[in-house]
């Protein structure tokens, strides 16, 4: 009894000051960035277990007593503390993004992992640097986000590829693209157009072009091979891991609308003559060199230039609605992007819807489905292919003189003329896919679960062009069809356990199979009697029937152990036994591995006395993984059919491929050390990795003597290093109340050797090597891959007038050949990197992204046209500065050289003419953006954010002054791992400016 | 712990279920693995015809290797335009010579698909198989094998009268390639390559057919006419005018399937007068049609249609060969034209369809028995009526005046005589550098040196084999 009072009184005492003062706080969290409101924070009073959770407007309400401290907490921001003094019931506080990232969870093949205790080499790229750009494909934006992210648009062309490398190329002739992986389903990456729509070595289309940016929350790169090798045979090219965005638990809907429009124009075009240039210079140049007859050109030209380019406009709708509660979470999105490029007949539309949604059923049972759907439309030009069709080329390329229409407004030769061609011909190319995945996890005891998850990746592709009869006598319409549908089911255990208090484990082990078919069906005729008739069907001659499919399979089983001692020490082991249909019965399964190793130096006690360093961790890798993107069937011996193997009008089989059974993935081991810190109050973040990446077994064409019956088989052979830096530095550079400057720098330093090539072709000095391109790129052993080899132009001799060239041993010639050619340098830029900048005033936001490329030479082959005064084309502005006296700098030699003339004016001939620096620095984007206030934003009732902006895309570029080309990016063959930095007419890049609205409902 | 058990268990059945490595093994669609090829007889047999359609090649009985036989010898003035063959038509041809590469490698291609068809189709289980189809179909790639062999042989390897062809020959490859190992052998001696064409031959012939319905298959596909008018040129390039006399008599014997045309009109006809042609059709093209290249192409002139490329003009000394008596039918079936530079010549039209390539390739005439026969018997009894009378066929069909027993006073006059017909008669069809060479003629009348024996008449062995094959090193061609 005595002692129930005494517990009674003491509890009444305890109570009695909260009964006194007990109060109810309430207030809004928001983002000290964006200002917008954060739903979801925690919120507890230390040294108490009440707790509260913000709701989806940032607004809480929990009950405090007297002065308490107040703890704000919420995972990717800054947890801040505030004293609540007596009396106050009202809070606004704004959290920080937490820029040491390191509480923040990073994703990682098959799981996630805390940024802090990752021993994988990965970047990240969240929402905020991904959305509002008006970019089509979302690993555009990528360029200057991620060290050691080499990433180069092929062309201005809209919907196609791009060169992405994730540190260094790792294959010649196989596939260099990394693998792409949206929530846990791994793209379909092929290639789907045809000639029609640009040559087979034009870059195809871009593997990710039916993703919404807007739609997506994170994107990883996976670039060591402790973080790739999970992917085993497919990541030796690196891997880009997608993450959609997925709803919350804060019980309230969020809508979000977010709109843009905007102007394009070209970056810069080629400089060419005009009219009158062009008329003056034929009759004063052009005639006295080759003895040509003067020509009375007409009183005026064309202006072909004006005529094929435009202002393109761009517009985009972003719908989406994202919540849920404890149970379920839902992410709803769709959207809506029409742009219209700065080349006429080229347009592209796109339309995305996406839902995902997650279930958690009981404690036990949680699943869910992510599911995407597109639809796009383009209008496609023919690219590099034939001149008179790309509009882009005949501007630049056709005579000021060439006319376009005569005196009635009709087309001159519709055939030979590019806007009778986009005017009269279509050209179609559209895309539907369907990606998604579904997946259940049951938790089997504490700590273990069990996971199913079944993905599709459906895509359909269509081309459709009909060439007017005007345009071509009878017509032409063609048809293809491609399909290339895929699933992928992965059935995984994953098991978390701290143990005796320091120890932490995870395991994971996976059993996955995934499969694709591809199909295509072509058809084709000509023979119209007009052009209403559209389609194929109504051709008099069927020229195309064709149809072919194939099929791919992989098996794997998947591995993963991760422990980590007193947070300190961290170890993780990963292994993947990869099966694949494309590999040799003898190699059908490839294991791949890596192991890896961390300390936490910031954790030792030795440590905690260097104050500015806040966090500091050492990390090394080594792991081998793969390449699979080689052909299928390419180990098998065939026979083929089809009119090679034909005869006498009976059908015939003949051998066309040799087997072999060793056929095999190639192989990159690759060795990553990494260290990086925060100092100065996490203020500044500091990355360094240096890499060293030895890929052999490459796959190569290789001579067989005639007497197998085969010239050339298909064999591992080749073998290739990339060795680099990556630096990422990352920092608050100012904070104060109301401005604040973050910025970061990425570096990626690289350096590439081939280091074997088959002997199948050697040059001159008897180095074997493997050709690349018409201008003359090539790999050469012992040198970089994407190394040209030149005839060295010097240039004009200002004493004579002469073109002059360096001989093979650097003695002047003006009569070179082939057997002086040297090489003359690579297209792999030896730095690329990014110099990002965001300032907050007040409620306004300003970004400067810069990217750069240092070291890379470009090989622009419009200049064997635009200086050649021996065709009929229009000709480069720079032509204009000739020799006329000794003494002279001039560009083009005199019109009298005797030894230019012998030489049949080789002075376009392919030599370093034609080479440049394309080292460059670009404002890739500048935004600035403008958050309505929060007075405002309330009067609504509906909105609870704001933003206005205006957006400009590659507004400045800065080149060498040497640089004579329209854009230093360029990639002419995409993703084609052994020709980069090549131009044929590129379109440049887009110089976009956009005005846009976020608002959050 | 039964729940946790019925997860595990579900999660091994999923993953068992899917882990079957069979899924694996997918097959391609377009073409059919080499195990599955030689599965039934019909699929033999278009593994059979893939033999056949590789020799359309413009490298192999496509025009090329026979342009390169007119102009290597004197009916054939190559202008030479193109520089590889140009290097061939002056005799300094390189060793990395690019076209001479292909050329062996082609060859060799289609000599390997008929090595498959020889050692697979024997092992086919096939209950609808007939017997004798798979006997004749392995006896026609033994004939194809032979015909392959023979015009390498011919051109990389010295006649056999030189050394009695002990000189070495070709790589003498005989099995298929399974592509693991790759086998590297030295060259056989001209000896040994005939000795494994007349192997070839003599095993084909009891089991190759008469004919076949089809005109195009009975003078496409080999036949025993075929096999004996292959031997028959065989022995007489050897010499060996017995024989050569009767395999040719075989043929002339066998009247119900081969009897001399009464005209010209017969070329790309698929008549009797055909013994083996290749067949070549309109939508041949990738093979020897305008791409390419093709018989046409070369006989043409340029102002003939868009392919003629003007490359095998006739000689000077060609024409004059026809202008020793006037009024040659076989002259009159030629025209005037443009070669490849421009200059007007005279240009045969035994190949007229410039436009789709399409002439078949007359490897063997009855004509040619004609020839064989005749040639052999005066070599081996000197002057005979049955030669005259043989000659006569050909050159009243010509609209000449016949030969008797008194226009010629020696065997060595009348076998120049009939050098010369054969030689007005087999013009443009790739005859004329074997027939100079093995009758001790040189290949060029005004350049004495160019005669059996002597270096460079014949093709360098590529040096992308010699690069590629250890066995093959030191065993050049004299002089390259």
């Amino acid at each position: 009894m005595k002692k129930g009072v005494f517990l009674y009184l003491l509890s009444v005492i305890y109570m009695l000051p909260l009964i006194a003062q007990v109060r109810t706080l309430t207030g809004k969290v928001t983002s000290d960035s964006s200002g917008t409101p954060l739903p979801g924070v925690t919120i507890f009073i230390k040294g108490a277990t009440s707790r509260a959770v913000t709701t989806e407007d940032g607004t809480f309400s929990i009950s405090v007593a007297g002065t308490q401290e107040v703890v704000f907490s919420m995972l990717g921001y800054a947890n801040k503390q505030v004293k609540v003094e007596a009396g106050v019931t009202s809070l606004n506080v704004r959290l920080k993004v937490d820029q040491s990232k390191l509480s923040e969870v990073v994703i990682v093949g098959y799981g996630q992992q805390k940024q802090r205790y990752t021993t994988e080499a990965v970047s990240v790229l969240k929402s905020d640097v991904i959305q509002n750009i008006p970019a089509i494909g979302p690993q555009q934006l990528l360029q200057g986000q991620a060290a050691g992210v080499q990433m180069t648009n092929s062309s201005g062309l809209l919907g196609g590829s791009a060169l992405l490398r994730i540190r260094g190329a790792a294959s010649i002739s196989a596939d260099g693209q990394p693998l792409f992986v949206i929530d846990d389903v791994p793209m379909n990456s092929g290639s789907y157009s045809t000639p029609h729509g640009g040559s087979s070595v034009t870059p195809g289309l871009n593997p990710l072009l039916e993703i919404n940016p807007n739609d997506i929350e994170s994107i990883t790169i996976l670039k060591d091979a402790a973080a790739a090798a999970i992917y085993g045979s497919r990541g030796s090219n690196g891997v880009v891991l997608i993450k959609t965005k997925s709803g919350t638990t804060a019980n309230k809907t969020k809508v979000q609308l977010d709109y843009y429009t905007g102007w394009i124009k070209p970056t810069k075009t080629l400089d060419v003559m005009n009219a009158e240039e062009y008329r003056t210079f034929y009759n004063d140049y052009i005639t006295k060199a080759t003895g040509k007859p003067a020509v009375a050109f007409p009183a005026k030209g064309f202006d072909w230039t004006d005529a094929v380019n435009r202002t393109g406009k761009t517009s985009n709708y972003s719908l989406s609605a994202s919540g849920g509660n404890d149970k379920t979470k839902f992410f709803a999105g769709g959207s809506y992007l029409s742009q219209e490029s700065f080349v006429i007949g080229n347009d592209l539309k796109k339309l995305t819807g996406r839902l995902n949604l997650d279930h958690t059923m009981n404690k036990n049972v949680h699943f869910g489905v992510n599911f995407s759907t597109a639809y796009t439309n383009m209008n496609r030009i023919p690219v590099e292919t034939s001149d008179a069709n790309n509009p882009y080329i005949a501007g630049a390329m056709n005579s000021p003189f060439k006319p376009a229409y005569d005196s009635l407004g009709q087309y001159v030769t519709p055939s030979n003329n590019a806007l009778a061609i986009i005017g009269l011909s279509s050209n179609k190319y559209y895309t539907r896919r369907n990606t998604g995945n579904a997946y259940a996890t049951i938790n089997i005891i504490d700590g273990l679960s069990i996971k199913s998850d079944w993905g599709i990746d459906q895509l359909n592709t269509e081309e459709r062009y009909r060439i007017s009869t005007k345009v071509t006598t009878g017509g032409v319409a063609g048809r293809t069809l491609w399909q290339d549908h895929k699933w992928v089911n992965t059935n995984s255990l994953h098991y978390e356990r701290n143990f005796a208090q320091h120890h932490h484990m995870e395991l994971l082990a996976a059993h996955s199979f995934e499969t694709s078919r591809y199909d295509d069906i072509r058809v084709g005729g000509t023979g119209f009697i007009s052009d209403n008739l559209v389609n194929t069907g109504s051709a008099a001659v069927a020229t195309t029937t064709s149809a072919t499919g194939q099929e791919w399979a992989l098996e794997s089983y998947i591995f993963r152990g991760n422990y980590r001692y007193q947070d300190k020490y961290l170890a993780e082991v990963s292994l993947r036994r990869d099966g694949s249909s494309r590999f040799g019965s003898n190699k059908r399964y490839g294991n791949f591995w890596a192991v890896s190793g961390g300390w936490v130096i910031s954790q030792e006690q030795f440590m905690r006395e260097v104050s500015f360093i806040d966090y500091l961790k050492l990390t090394a890798s080594y792991g081998v993984t793969g390449n699979d993107g080689l052909p299928n069937y390419t180990y098998l011996g065939l026979y083929s059919g089809g009119t090679s193997a034909n005869y006498a009008g009976q059908p015939g089989l003949r051998p066309t491929q040799a087997p072999n059974a060793n056929l095999s993935w190639e192989e990159t081991s690759q060795m990553d050390i990494s260290l990086t810190a925060n100092v100065l109050s996490n203020r500044v973040q500091l990355s360094i990795d240096y890499y060293n990446k030895n890929t052999k077994d490459l796959l190569l064409s290789v001579a067989y003597p005639s007497t197998t019956g085969f010239g050339f088989a298909n064999i591992n052979v080749g073998k290739m290093r990339n060795s680099g830096v990556d630096l990422q530095i990352t920092g608050v550079a100012i904070q104060k109340r109301n401005f604040e400057w973050t910025t970061s720098l990425t570096a990626g330093f690289l350096k590439n050797k081939v280091t074997s090539l088959p002997p199948v072709f050697k040059d001159e000095e008897g180095r074997n090597y493997v050709a690349g391109s018409n201008n003359g790129q090539r790999a050469v052993e012992g040198y970089s891959l994407n190394s040209y080899y030149l005839i060295r132009y010097k240039g004009i001799n200002s004493a004579t007038g002469d073109p002059e060239w360096y001989a093979k041993d650097g003695t002047v010639t003006t009569a070179p050949t082939d057997n002086d050619r040297v090489i003359a340098g690579n297209a792999i830029p030896k730095v690329t990197g990014g110099f990002n900048n965001t300032f907050r005033y007040k409620n306004f936001d300003l970004g400067v992204n810069f990217y750069f490329s240092y070291g890379n030479k470009l090989f622009l082959s419009e200049f064997r046209i635009l200086d050649d005064i021996t065709g009929t084309t229009n000709l480069s502005k720079d032509m204009l500065q000739y020799w006329k006296k000794p003494g002279d700098k001039a560009f083009a030699p005199s019109a009298t050289s005797t030894s230019w003339q012998s030489g049949k004016f080789k002075q376009s001939g392919l030599s370093t003419e034609q080479l440049f620096d394309g080292s460059y620095l670009r404002l890739k984007t500048l935004t600035l953006g403008y958050h309505l206030p929060e007075k405002l934003i309330s009067s609504t009732h509906v909105l609870s954010s704001a933003r206005i902006y205006v957006l400009g895309q590659n507004l400045w570029t800065a080149t060498k002054k040497e640089f004579r080309g329209a854009d230093p990016e360029v990639s002419r063959y995409g993703s084609f791992g052994l020709v980069a930095g090549e131009s044929y007419f590129t379109i440049p890049q887009p110089k976009t400016i956009t005005v846009g609205v976020n608002l959050v409902f | 712990m039964k729940h946790i058990f019925i997860c595990l268990l579900a999660g091994l059945t999923v993953t068992v279920f899917f882990s079957c490595s069979d899924r694996l093994d997918l097959q391609p669609e377009q073409s059919i693995p080499t195990g599955d090829v030689f599965i039934s007889g019909s699929s033999a047999l278009s593994a059979l015809y893939g033999v056949y359609s590789r020799s359309q090649r413009l490298e192999v009985f496509g025009g090329q290797p026979q342009l390169i036989a007119e102009f290597m010898s004197d009916n054939v003035n190559y202008p030479g335009s193109n520089s590889l063959l140009a290097e061939i038509n002056t005799f300094s041809t390189s060793t990395s010579n690019n076209l001479v590469s292909e050329l062996w490698r082609i060859n060799y291609d289609a000599i390997l698909g008929a090595n498959a068809v020889i050692d697979r189709v024997p092992g086919i289980v096939d209950p609808l198989f007939a017997e004798s189809d798979r006997r004749m179909y392995v006896a026609e790639a033994k004939f194809m094998r032979a015909i392959l062999y023979f015009q390498l042989v011919n051109l990389f390897g010295q006649p056999y009268q030189v050394e009695n062809g002990a000189r070495q020959g070709v790589q003498l490859v005989t099995a298929s390639f399974d592509g693991s190992t790759i086998v590297y052998p030295g060259r056989s001696t001209v000896n040994e390559v005939h000795k494994q064409i007349e192997k070839d031959l003599l095993e084909a012939l009891p089991d190759l057919a008469d004919t076949f319905t089809d005109p195009a298959l009975a003078r496409g596909r080999a036949t025993k006419g075929a096999a004996n008018a292959l031997l028959s040129r065989l022995y007489l390039y050897r010499g060996e005018w017995d024989k050569a006399a009767t395999y040719a008599k075989a043929v002339l014997d066998a009247t119900t399937y081969y009897t001399l045309a009464p005209n010209y009109s017969f070329y790309d006809g698929n008549t009797k007068e055909d013994v083996f042609s290749i067949q070549n059709t309109d939508s041949d093209n990738a093979q020897t049609g305008t791409n390419l290249g093709s018989w046409s192409s070369y006989y043409r002139p340029t102002d003939a249609g868009i392919a003629g490329k003007g490359e095998g003009p006739f000689t000077s000394d060609l024409i004059q060969a026809f202008g020793q008596e006037p009024g040659d039918l076989r002259y009159a079936m030629s025209d005037i034209g443009k070669d490849a530079n421009g200059v007007v010549s005279r240009f045969s039209l035994k190949y007229p369809n410039v436009t789709t390539g399409k002439d078949n390739g007359p490897l063997i005439r009855v004509t040619e028995m004609v020839l064989n026969r005749a040639e052999a018997l005066v070599s081996l009894n000197g002057i005979n009526q049955e030669s005259i009378d043989l000659i006569n066929n050909l050159r009243v069909r010509a609209g000449l005046i016949a030969w008797n027993i008194n226009t010629f006073t020696s065997g060595d006059d009348l076998i120049t005589a009939i050098l010369n017909e054969r030689r007005k008669e087999l013009c443009f069809e790739g005859h004329r550098r074997m027939d100079l060479l093995r009758r001790g003629y040189s290949l060029r009348a005004g350049d004495p040196d160019k005669k059996a024996g002597a270096d460079k008449i014949i093709l360098p062995i590529p040096q992308r084999e010699i690069d590629l094959s250890p066995a093959l090193k030191g065993q050049q061609n004299p002089g390259y």
